[in-house]
């Protein structure tokens, strides 16, 4: 299935949601909250127009407009510039006042409390024994489409590719979900790995579209702990519904089959009507999935989203074994020992040590430009500016998830930084003109 | 009938057998009085008459349909158990006897114990509760060395993955018998619950910074800790008081003792902190509420519970009973069981030491350790607690000595900048950013201070835009000759901006 059958719905950046302020970027519905310079506080939402006066090179500039966008940084306006209808994007820390147009004026609100969110890689006890087959062990953390993405996914089989097809690549998965449009793009890339090596799914936490990602390999194996399930897209506050969530289901049931399972089972996970239930043969041992209540073991009724635990996954053999260390999971892989190789957890930790940077540098730097030099004369109030703003938009080139959790888009910050330039250039002339 | 299958919680016939085969120590003569001190202060006794003949004199814990929880003691010997027998084996009770001392059950002053007299360095601690067991003061060799670890306070901050970590390798180097884990954390106190029900009215979310964090990931490598990297030497849970995400860990371990007084449960928490039922959607609600009961039952995974017990636990709206298959419980989400635990929808299941024990959810209540220890089959050990104790003790009074001390410096902040006006403003604006300083450094230091000052809204990215501004403001004034004339000092005091404005939201 193409990228695009996938929506732009977020899927669950949720699980962690519920702890921490979610990213306007993301929620495109979700209430704007900003404080202002006066210490007050202004809250609206995307869609509301908007009377507001911001500080823009020193001077303040009035606009009316509608906010079409929000980003934890910035919002951007679409309104009259200079006679003309135009989208302004503007730092939050530029914004001197702000109200509503036709009510819902400014209120006080209460700091939000966060709690953050970080993933680790398992302990896994492995111990390197090159005398079994290579095992390359990549774990995937965090939050899907940021932390966890689909560029590790192909930089892992390509490193098994340099020891030849058949690899083994463990897929470590600790997540509780994250964007739904990065769910195709890890599809994509599981689906062209497992055409030259065995990818099996190791979860300690697969929820939401970390479920999504287990559900590509054709082995999943749970930690004692192990948790997975709990699929329903939403946006904002709203779950999918209609075409979006038949889109998804049609999606994920393709996934589950792909993977020798029953779409039943990704039903349940998305949808709480969605009723799953199974029995097992006694002799056989084999599995009938039902979409009802009609099995003699129900895992999901009207009101319940499946989520596996160890136990209900061995016992209805959604899961094919349950290891809690790397010697343990080679055997139930078949292999004679856990040989670990590959850079998989460098390449994790690394790239999980540019997002924090990511996140911590974006909004000092978008802070700043709201104070740095701000008593220095206007020409070096702009180069001040233009030198921020270069630094900010050099994070679209450096690490474009996180960029897009913070940034107006980069062509907004270059043609920002274009015109900052000009008007510095002008700036120069007049005082070239007035010396000369 | 096989006595042993009556035997209950931990503690087979076999190791009362072999409790036999020991040489009575007079020293435990000495120290039990010749009778527990609980059996002292019963004057009455239960006497059960067993279909097989036997004739138990003890005390009966607790009784259902089909079961009777008895402490069975034995005077002549100084033992005592804990059985649980079925009532088709007990042919009568005789209920409240007055209890007739033994004669050989005298205290002897004269202790002539081999161990006592042949290492006169370990004095047995003469606990008056020591249930026929001995405890050495000192190390001693071949005895069975007992390691504790307490858990105590506000897990995810007193309670802390790196306390724990830096403690392994003294635990390894001791080669203990037994670890066990001490555990000492409530969300609330008092009747659980009425404390648990979710409106509050004022102060909750004071009282709500000190519940157990829902931070399963550091959670799960505590655990890890011990089942993975200790996974050798045998361990035991022992619950003080647990109420809050504190049951989910010590869910995590198979064996769970109690004190008599332990409260167990709490883990509609894991609810409450998520979040998940506040969800207006309805599908979203069931996802959230979904992923997070499947995250808490991943420890009871870890531990071997049942998954229908976690849910009832978790989710209020369950209800709770309970069927004994032989010695096996069967946990089911409806009334229609022998034992009804929890017949409430609005409220989770929680329980006393006393149902847990009866439920077998807990393998036995002890009120010390002699107590604890006699319920392992172990009648002669010592006791590791130093290390672990002062480990953990000071880390907590050291990060919530440096907790507190933010808060102080939060106050002293805001008053700097409103000093930080005229002649003086380049003074206290440095003094403010010194004190955002301490303030972060105390962060960087302790991950437990800013999980709190998080939770009052002061993040280390607003402490060091904060910083940041500052110092450019300082320069500001310095190149304009070090006063803030007019606006700088009134500024500084809103200094938030886009940066979120710690200072004010500190308290």
């Amino acid at each position: 299935m193409k990228r695009s059958t996938i929506t732009s719905c977020i899927l669950a950046l949720a699980f962690t949601a519920a702890l921490t302020l979610p990213s306007a970027s993301a929620f495109a519905d979700t209430s704007i909250v900003m404080r202002l310079k006066d210490g007050s506080s202004w809250s609206g939402k995307v869609g509301d127009a908007v009377h507001l006066t911001y500080r823009r090179q020193g001077v303040n500039v009035d606009l009316n407009g509608v906010i079409v966008k929000a980003g934890d940084d910035y919002i951007m306006v679409e309104g009259d510039v200079a006679g003309q209808k135009a989208k302004t994007t503007i730092f939050k820390g530029d914004i001197v006042a702000i109200s509503t147009v036709g009510g819902n004026a400014s209120s006080a609100m209460p700091a939000n409390a966060s709690t953050g969110g970080a993933s680790s890689t398992a302990s896994t006890s492995a111990t390197a024994d090159n005398s079994g087959p290579g095992v390359f062990v990549l774990p995937l953390g965090g939050m899907v489409g940021l932390e966890f993405r689909h560029e590790e996914i192909d930089a892992i089989a390509k490193e098994a590719d340099a020891r030849g097809p058949g690899q083994i690549i463990v897929l470590e998965i600790e997540s509780g979900g994250g964007r739904a449009d990065e769910i195709s793009a890890i599809h994509d890339s599981i689906v062209a790995a497992k055409k030259r090596h065995r990818v099996v799914a190791w979860i300690k936490q697969a929820i939401s579209a970390a479920a999504a990602t287990a559900y590509n390999c054709d082995e999943i194996y749970f930690m004692t702990e192990g948790n997975m399930g709990a699929m329903t897209m939403f946006a904002g506050t709203k779950s999918a519904q209609g075409y979006q969530l038949e889109t998804w289901m049609k999606f994920a049931g393709q996934l589950a089959e792909e993977g020798g399972r029953s779409k039943y089972i990704a039903w349940a996970m998305i949808d709480d009507k969605a009723l799953l239930s199974y029995s097992k043969d006694p002799v056989t041992g084999e599995i009938t999935w039902y979409n009802d209540l009609s099995g003699e073991h129900v895992l999901s009724d009207e009101k319940t989203n499946l989520v596996f635990n160890a136990t209900t996954a061995m016992a209805c053999k959604f899961a094919d074994g349950v290891a809690d260390t790397g010697p343990d999971l080679a055997k139930l892989l078949n292999i004679p020992s856990w040989n670990e190789v590959g850079d998989g957890r460098q390449m994790e930790e690394n790239w999980k040590r540019l997002v924090d940077q990511g996140n911590h540098d974006i909004p000092m730097l978008a802070a700043q430009l709201d104070y740095k030099n701000a008593d220095q004369p206007v020409d070096k109030q702009i180069s001040t500016r233009i030198s921020l703003l270069e630094k900010i938009c050099s994070w679209w080139d450096r690490c474009r998830n996180v960029a897009e959790m913070h940034l107006p888009p980069k062509e907004e910050l270059e043609r920002e930084i274009t015109a900052l330039r000009k008007q510095l250039a002008d700036i120069k002339k007049q005082q070239q003109r007035r010396g000369g | 009938m096989n006595r042993v299958a009556s035997i209950a919680l931990g503690i087979s016939l076999s190791a009362s057998i072999t409790y036999l085969a020991i040489p009575a120590k007079p020293a435990i003569a000495q120290a039990t009085g010749g009778n527990s001190s609980s059996t002292a202060q019963q004057q009455t006794e239960d006497i059960l008459y067993m279909a097989d003949g036997r004739v138990l004199h003890g005390k009966i814990i607790s009784e259902t349909r089909s079961e009777i929880v008895f402490k069975y003691v034995d005077q002549q010997l100084n033992l005592s158990a804990q059985l649980t027998l079925q009532r088709a084996d007990i042919t009568d009770i005789k209920r409240d006897v007055p209890v007739e001392a033994p004669a050989s059950a005298t205290p002897d002053s004269t202790n002539t114990s081999p161990a006592a007299t042949e290492t006169s360095s370990a004095p047995v601690d003469a606990t008056p509760k020591s249930y026929g067991t001995f405890r050495y003061k000192d190390h001693h060799e071949g005895v069975k060395t007992i390691y504790v670890i307490p858990m105590s306070g506000q897990l995810g901050t007193d309670v802390a993955f790196d306390t724990y970590d830096k403690l392994v390798p003294d635990i390894i180097a001791a080669k203990p018998d037994l670890i066990v884990i001490d555990f000492t954390s409530s969300d609330v106190s008092g009747d659980l619950n009425e404390a648990l029900q979710i409106e509050h009215p004022e102060g909750m979310m004071e009282r709500r910074q000190e519940y157990s964090l829902l931070d399963f990931e550091q959670y799960n490598k505590i655990v890890a800790i011990f089942r993975n990297r200790l996974r050798d030497i045998p361990q035991v849970v022992w619950v003080h008081d647990s109420v809050g995400l504190s049951t989910l860990v010590a869910m995590s371990w198979p064996k769970i003792y109690m004190t008599p007084k332990a409260r167990f449960g709490g883990l509609s928490n894991v609810l409450l902190m998520s979040g998940a039922p506040m969800w207006q959607d309805p599908d979203i609600r069931a996802k959230m509420t979904a992923a997070w009961t499947g995250g808490a039952k991943g420890f009871l995974e870890v531990g071997g519970y049942s998954l229908a017990l976690g849910d009832a636990m978790i989710d209020p709206a369950k209800k709770l009973s309970a069927v004994f298959q032989g010695r096996k419980v069967i946990w089911r989400l409806d009334t229609g069981g022998e034992i009804v635990v929890d017949d409430d929808d609005k409220m989770p299941a929680n329980f006393s030491a006393k149902l847990a024990e009866d439920l077998l959810l807990s393998q036995g209540t002890a009120e010390n350790i002699e107590d604890l220890m006699l319920l392992q089959g172990i009648r002669e050990f010592q006791v590791i607690d130093e290390p672990a104790k002062k480990a953990v003790d000071n880390y907590i009074s050291e990060w919530r000595r440096a907790f507190a001390n933010c808060r102080t410096w939060l106050r002293d902040f805001n008053q700097y900048m409103g000093w930080a006006t005229g002649a003086d403003a380049v003074a206290y604006l440095g003094k403010a950013k010194g004190r955002l300083e301490d303030i972060l450094a105390a962060m960087n230091h302790y991950e437990a201070v800013e999980t709190r000052l998080k939770m009052v809204g002061v993040d280390k990215l607003s402490i060091e835009i904060l910083i940041d501004k500052l110092k450019e403001r300082i320069r500001a004034l310095k190149d304009r000759g070090g006063s803030a004339a007019g606006a700088g000092g009134a500024r500084g005091g809103r200094a938030g901006g886009s940066a979120g404005g710690g200072g004010g939201r500190g308290r």
